[in-house]
C-alpha cells in the first residue's frame, strides 16, 4: 500500500476517534514513505508528504525532518525554487523544535544569505519571521544580532498589502522578545504602536480583526509586565466584544473558515489569561474552541486551566 | 471525592482526558504530537504530577 494511502487511513480513524490504536497506522506510513522517497529521488510531492507523517511521530519525527530537508536540497535534481525555500525553512525551523539553536543560527544565517541572492525582498521577512526561531538566538546570547536583522529588513522591505502579513509576524515577534525574553518594555511599547499601524493600513483587510485579537495579546503582555491591570482588564473587555462579535457574525453566516479564525481568536485570548493564571476567566474562551476547533494545543491549555482551577491556584478566585 | 491533591476525582479525570486528547489528536497537531510530554514536565501548573504515573502515561510518547 502507497505511504498517501496509509497516512490518509491513520488522519481519518484518528480524527473519527483519537486514539493510540491507530499508531500501528502511521507506523506503517513512515515506513512505507522510506522507500518511496528512494524509489522517487525525493520528488517533492513525496518529501512534503513525509513532512506531514513525521510531524506526528514527535522528536524522532523531527529528527526524521531534519534528515529529509537536509537530503532534499543536497539532491541532484531541479528543484524549483519555492520549494528549496520551504525546506530551508523547515530546516530552520525543525532545528528550532528540536533546541538545536547553534545549529539553527548558523542555518537561518545561511538561509538569509540564500534568500537575498535568490528570492525577492517579501521572502526575506519571512525568513526571519518565526518567534520559536527568534527564541533561539535569544537563548544563545545573539538577541542584538537578531534586532540588527530586524531594524534592517523591516526598513528596507517597501510595505505593501502583499507583505503586510509577513510584516506584522515579524514585528510581532520583535514585541513579543521584548516583553518575554528582554524585558525592554519601552521598546516594545514601539512595537505595539508599528504593529498596531501595519493592521490599521487597511480597515477591510481579511485578516484585520484575527490580527486585532493577536495586537490585544501582546497589550495584555505588556500591561501585565507594566501592573497596569486598569489597562489589562480594560483590553481583556476589548478582546472578549470583538470574540462575540466575531462569533455573531459567524452564526449569521456559517463561514467555516470564519469560525476557524474565531477560535483562534478565542485560543490566543484564552492562553494570555493562563500566564495570568485566570484559568477560570480562560475556560469559556477554549470550550468555545475545542468544541467548534478542537486543536491539540487547545486541549493541553484547558487540560492547565481544569488542574490550575481545581488545585486552587487561580489568581482571580484568590483575590476575590 | 478527593484526590492527594486535594482536587476534586473529576477533575482529574478531565485533566487526564484533555492531555491524551492532545497527545493523540491531528487536527493543528503536526509537529506538536508525542511532544506535550516536554511541556507537561515545565509546566508549574502540573509540578505536582511529574512523578504521577497515571498522568505520565498520558502520554505515547
Amino acid at each position: 500500500m502507497h505511504a498517501e494511502f496509509l497516512f490518509n487511513e491513520f488522519m481519518t480513524a484518528t480524527e473519527t476517534e483519537p486514539s493510540a490504536l491507530h499508531e500501528v497506522l502511521l507506523k506503517a506510513a513512515c515506513k512505507q514513505i522510506h522507500k518511496e522517497l528512494e524509489e522517487t529521488n525525493y520528488t517533492i510531492e513525496c518529501v512534503r508528504l513525509a513532512h506531514r507523517i513525521f510531524g506526528y511521530l514527535g522528536d524522532e519525527g523531527l529528527h526524521k525532518r531534519l534528515a529529509l530537508m537536509r537530503a532534499f536540497l543536497n539532491i541532484n535534481a531541479s528543484k524549483r525554487m519555492e520549494d528549496q525555500f520551504w525546506a530551508n525553512w523547515e530546516l530552520v525551523d525543525n532545528l528550532a523544535l528540536l533546541i538545536q539553536y547553534k545549529a539553527m543560527i548558523d542555518e537561518q544565517k545561511r538561509f538569509l544569505k540564500w534568500a537575498k541572492k535568490h528570492m525577492p525582498p517579501d521572502d526575506w521577512l519571512k525568513v526571519m519571521h518565526d518567534s520559536t526561531q527568534a527564541i533561539g538566538w535569544v537563548q544563545e546570547g545573539q538577541a542584538d544580532a537578531w534586532f540588527t536583522i530586524y531594524v534592517e529588513l523591516i526598513q528596507c522591505v517597501e510595505p505593501t498589502a502583499a507583505n503586510r502579513h509577513s510584516r506584522i509576524l515579524y514585528v510581532e515577534t520583535a514585541t513579543g522578545l521584548l516583553i518575554f525574553h528582554a524585558n525592554k518594555h519601552s521598546e516594545a511599547y514601539v512595537e505595539i504602536e508599528r504593529f498596531s499601524c501595519i493592521i490599521h493600513e487597511d480597515l477591510l483587510w481579511a485578516e484585520y480583526t484575527n490580527f486585532l485579537v493577536r495586537l490585544m495579546s501582546y497589550r495584555l503582555a505588556l500591561s501585565s509586565a507594566l501592573g497596569d491591570w486598569l489597562t489589562y482588564e480594560k483590553t481583556v473587555n476589548e478582546a472578549m466584544m470583538v470574540i462575540i462579535r466575531e462569533i455573531n457574525k459567524y452564526n449569521n453566516t456559517n463561514d467555516s473558515a470564519a469560525l476557524e479564525k474565531v477560535c483562534d481568536m478565542a485560543h490566543d485570548t484564552g492562553a494570555c489569561l493562563i500566564w495570568e493564571k485566570r484559568y477560570r476567566q480562560a475556560m469559556p474562551l477554549f470550550e468555545y474552541a475545542l468544541h467548534n476547533q478542537g486543536t491539540g494545543i487547545t486541549h493541553y491549555y484547558y487540560a492547565i486551566c481544569v488542574w490550575g482551577r481545581a488545585a486552587g491556584q487561580d489568581r482571580r478566585a484568590a483575590s476575590s | 471525592m478527593r484526590s492527594v491533591y486535594g482536587v476534586e476525582q473529576r477533575d482529574r479525570i478531565a485533566a487526564l482526558h484533555h492531555l491524551r486528547l492532545a497527545e493523540t489528536k491531528v487536527k493543528g497537531n503536526g509537529g506538536l504530537r508525542l511532544r506535550y510530554k516536554h511541556m507537561f514536565l515545565e509546566q508549574e501548573e502540573f509540578s505536582e504530577l511529574w512523578e504521577d504515573y497515571e498522568f505520565l502515561s498520558a502520554f505515547l510518547g
